[in-house]
């Protein structure tokens, strides 16, 4: 469980972040979403005090992260960021194995730990672990970044536009990954990002900041149905907002019983996806791979809150 | 230069300190009637060590202080000096090496300290200006980075910022120990031992063949001290790409 | 509201120092050691006080720190000239009063302090001429107070000899940097187009810093001693073994390096894009030269040039071992007669003229336009 209790950071008159209360549950992915400028990346590097607090402060389980020092703080929490900041003199390995050799793990512990997560992030360990940096593509040194700041096994990750460099086929096939491991590995993830679509895809929750302040913190569905303010509305946009909601519902909420005929949808998709296929194939309704169907009227009945 | 050239100019350097009478026939043409051909006054071999040595003398401790300060004034307890040694490195470029040669004198006497003090002073330069240049100029993404892998700031400093820095500080040094490498010739007009002793007696004596020995073998001895901070510089360039 | 920063924590140090260490030094004769005076002897304890109180008070950091520096460095000059002649009263006749290591230390000290508040200050390129046009103006008022202190005490027993030296100097200097600009940067431009010229001539330039200068000094001598004596006109016009025409080819070949790179980079560092633009809108090789690339590259350029006029006014000073005149002369008498004042006589304007072109020349290149933001 992290805490954020009336936290807040002045430069001068410049509130970046202004009186921030926020708890985050343990096994959660939280989005912070704003425009530049909101705070948002601010508020993330006052959780591992890359940036102290003008006042207030921050618990991780109940303990004042102040309590700690810094280093020893930080090697605990998993860190992110959109240019990766790989070191440029040390090879994939090496960089993946930072901060378990500050915590002197064994050697051999080391070795397998990189190759396990190399193979996580779909990397070869024997070709990509002796490679430099440099001698990387974009989508590749953004996953050994993921890689690295997970070798230590971290119970809280830290991203900052961590898929912001990505094309639109990558950033999609890492954000999937990045909920596989979620999955998988249970850890806390804190996420800032300016891409709404992208927060709605992936939180548990999702704070809107704006001007330092949140304005919102709920679940997707509420903010995508009932927006706190005007700007949480703009920031969601009308214009997907029906189809952003029904890819937050999935198929086995909405399936009756029935035969139908077409290709059969998984239980695990989302209505969006369903009425996507719906749309394209002309179809009213159409079977679910375990049995059941799904009607397009259920859909569209779906599709508002 | 090539490995066949370079390899070619350590032969004819070797043999020239080995057995300069060889070179006779060649220098002769220079050598005005009645003259020495070769430098007699001294062993050329005990000279050249004498003037690599102090160049090495000076230029060591001029690494070590010049990287300690340049460590320095990056940290937030010298960053307040920032600004003053940035006008002092620049004042200091001004300095002609001979003056820092000429004030040094009367401090020290006449001999080999007071080319040692200059050659140290005049050398901090190049080397503490390319150690702000690449602790200043590293990624501030990386640095952040190693800030939140928990590095501690010393470990920052040894890990990360010292080794991305290093080619640019290898060039300071390289700089300042081929500018010294010149320099100590004039140290031998206050009686420092070095090949400059040679330059100096040909020009006295008005004998140009002293004058080519010391000087071009001055010159080799630099071409050949370039070529080596080069092969340094290659091993260590492929593993740093960028800051 | 003023208080001591760290920088003026740290210099009080050497300033307290430089109370304790002998301010001057009294010597029966110029090349006899030095019997050390110090400051509270020499003008009396009142005196000695309010001028450390004057010295002190820009230590403490505040908004008056630039005149109260300025102030002190220059009340610290004025007292030496003044000390010196109250030293001199009553004192043997070939006496000389040379300054001590309190009072350079406590120069030093100041000048440090002057110096960081005008940087933090970051004057713009005017004021930094300005800035330097005031010194030297303070400076040559408080050296008229100087006239029993030994180093001014060598240039009067010397002045016409010294000007005419300070002539030659900055000739020397000058006249070589010329020859260099004016040769260097249309071969930097030739070598810049033509891809095959480049490695030859840039070895061969590289070839020649690696010579040392005195050296090259030398080696210079025969040749142009031959010229002198075979090509007709050649002596009238200067060219001669010993004296100012080695030192000017050689400082000539070594101010070619600095100006051919900066050449090259310059106009390398002009991106594709302008170049291109420029040879559509159809001006023709010899006007996209003039109108385009030499201006883009300009700041590079000019950088260049300075490196090399601060570096010839260096090397001129090592001219003199070979008889072309220059500061030198006297550095080389100083260190022979082992006569320090006579050695800080030619070191110390050496160094004053590398300073002055050095702010100059970084002004000129900061009003290039696009330059300052």
């Amino acid at each position: 469980m992290i805490g954020l209790h009336d936290l807040s950071r002045h430069y001068g008159d410049l509130r970046a972040v202004d009186d921030v209360s926020l708890m985050i549950e343990a096994g959660s992915i939280t989005s912070i979403v704003g425009t530049s400028g909101s705070g948002k990346s601010t508020l993330l590097r006052l959780v591992n005090r890359l940036i102290e607090p003008t006042s207030g402060h921050v618990t991780i389980d109940g303990k004042d992260v102040h309590g700690v020092p810094a280093p020893e703080l930080r090697r605990r929490i998993g860190y992110v960021i959109q240019d990766h900041g790989l070191f440029p003199h040390w090879t994939v390995a090496r960089n993946i194995a930072t901060v378990p050799e500050l915590l002197g793990w064994p050697k051999a512990r080391i070795r397998d730990r990189v190759s396990e997560l190399l193979t996580l992030l779909s990397l070869d360990p024997a070709t990509i672990g002796p490679r430099f940096p440099h001698q990387l593509s974009g989508g590749q040194m953004q996953r050994v970044g993921v890689a690295r700041a997970l070798a230590a096994k971290p119970e809280l990750l830290l991203m900052d536009e961590p898929f912001g460099a990505l094309d639109p086929l990558l950033r999609g096939k890492a954000q999937d990954d990045l909920l596989a491991i979620q999955q998988t590995l249970g850890t806390t993830i804190i996420l800032v990002t300016h891409d709404m679509a992208e927060a709605i895809r992936l939180s548990d929750k999702i704070a809107v900041m704006r001007a330092g302040k949140v304005e919102q913190y709920a679940r997707p569905s509420e903010i995508l149905s009932r927006p706190a303010s005007d700007f949480v509305q703009d920031l969601v946009g009308e214009g997907e907002r029906a189809f952003r909601y029904l890819s937050l519902i999935p198929l086995s909420q909405l399936v009756e019983p029935g035969e139908a005929s077409g290709t059969p949808l998984s239980r695990n998709a989302t209505a969006a996806e369903a009425l996507n296929a719906m749309i394209w194939q002309n179809m009213e309704v159409l079977p679910l791979e375990d049995g059941g169907r799904v009607t397009r009227a259920a859909l569209l009945r779906a599709g508002h809150p | 230069m090539r490995g066949l050239s370079a390899a070619l100019l350590v032969v004819l350097v070797g043999a020239f300190l080995v057995e300069p009478t060889i070179f006779t026939p060649l220098l002769a043409p220079l050598t005005p009637e009645g003259a020495p051909v070769i430098y007699d006054r001294a062993d050329i071999l005990s000279l050249t060590l004498a003037h690599l040595a102090l160049v090495a003398g000076a230029m060591i401790p001029a690494t070590f202080v010049a990287v300690t300060l340049g460590i320095f004034v990056q940290s937030p307890a010298g960053a307040s000096f920032l600004p003053l040694s940035r006008s002092l490195t620049g004042f200091g470029q001004t300095f002609p090496p001979v003056a820092v040669l000429a004030l040094t004198v009367p401090i020290l006497g006449f001999g080999t300290w007071p080319t040692l003090l200059a050659l140290f002073l005049y050398g901090l330069l190049p080397v503490f200006e390319n150690t702000v240049a690449g602790l200043t100029g590293l990624s501030p993404t990386v640095v952040e980075a190693a800030k939140a892998m928990g590095m501690t700031p010393r470990q920052r400093l040894w890990r990360v910022e010292l080794p991305l820095a290093f080619p640019l500080i290898l060039q300071g040094i390289r700089i300042s120990t081929l500018v010294s490498l010149s320099t100590a010739t004039i140290g031998s007009v206050v009686a420092a031992k070095g090949l400059g002793e040679i330059i100096v007696a040909g020009l006295t004596s008005q004998n140009l063949s002293f004058v080519a020995q010391g000087g071009l073998l001055v010159a080799a001895l630099a071409v050949l001290l370039a070529k080596v901070f080069d092969l340094v510089d290659q091993r260590i360039r492929p593993n740093s790409a960028s800051g | 509201m003023r208080y001591p920063d760290r920088l003026g924590s740290v210099l009080a140090v050497p300033l307290t120092a430089a109370f304790l260490l002998p301010f001057a030094g009294l010597k029966p004769n110029r090349i006899a050691s030095a019997q050390a005076e110090w400051l509270h002897d020499m003008v009396g304890w009142p005196f000695a006080v309010a001028i450390a109180i004057i010295a002190a008070a820009p230590l403490l950091k505040g908004k008056a720190r630039l005149p109260l520096s300025a102030f002190a460095l220059a009340t610290w000059m004025v007292v030496m000239g003044y000390g010196a002649s109250g030293l001199l009263e009553g004192a043997a006749e070939y006496a000389r009063v040379s300054p001590g290591a309190g009072f350079w230390l406590g120069l030093v000290s100041l000048a440090l302090l002057l110096t960081d508040t005008l940087a933090r200050a970051n004057p713009r390129p005017l004021a930094r001429v300005g800035c330097l046009l005031a010194a030297f103006l303070i400076g040559i008022m408080t050296l008229r107070l100087w006239g029993d202190v030994s180093i001014m005490q060598e240039y009067v027993a010397r002045k016409s000899a010294f000007w005419a030296e300070a002539r030659r100097h900055v000739g020397l200097a000058t006249g070589s940097f010329a020859a260099a600009v004016a040769i260097g940067i249309p071969m930097g431009v030739l070598v810049q187009r033509v891809a095959k010229l480049r490695a030859p001539v840039m070895n061969t330039l590289t070839a020649i810093q690696t010579i040392p200068s005195i050296a090259l000094f030398g080696l210079l001598i025969l040749p142009l001693g031959w010229i002198g004596a075979n090509v007709p006109g050649a002596r009238n016009m200067g060219i001669g073994g010993i004296g100012m025409a080695p030192a000017f080819v050689a400082l000539f070949l070594y101010a070619l390096l600095p100006i051919v790179t900066n050449t090259v980079a310059g106009l390398h560092g002009i991106p594709a894009s302008v170049a291109e633009a420029a040879r559509g809108m159809g001006l023709n090789p010899r006007q996209r030269l003039l109108r385009v690339d030499i201006p883009l590259a300009l700041p590079v350029i000019l950088t260049g040039a300075r490196i090399v006029l601060v570096q010839n006014v260096g090397l001129a000073t090592v001219g003199a071992l070979i008889g072309a005149g220059g500061f030198g002369t006297f550095v080389f008498q100083g260190l022979g007669q082992t006569a320090s004042d006579l050695v800080l006589l030619g070191a110390l304007p050496t160094v004053a003229l590398a300073f002055a072109a050095q702010v100059i020349f970084d002004a000129i290149i900061d009003c290039l336009p696009g330059r300052r933001t």
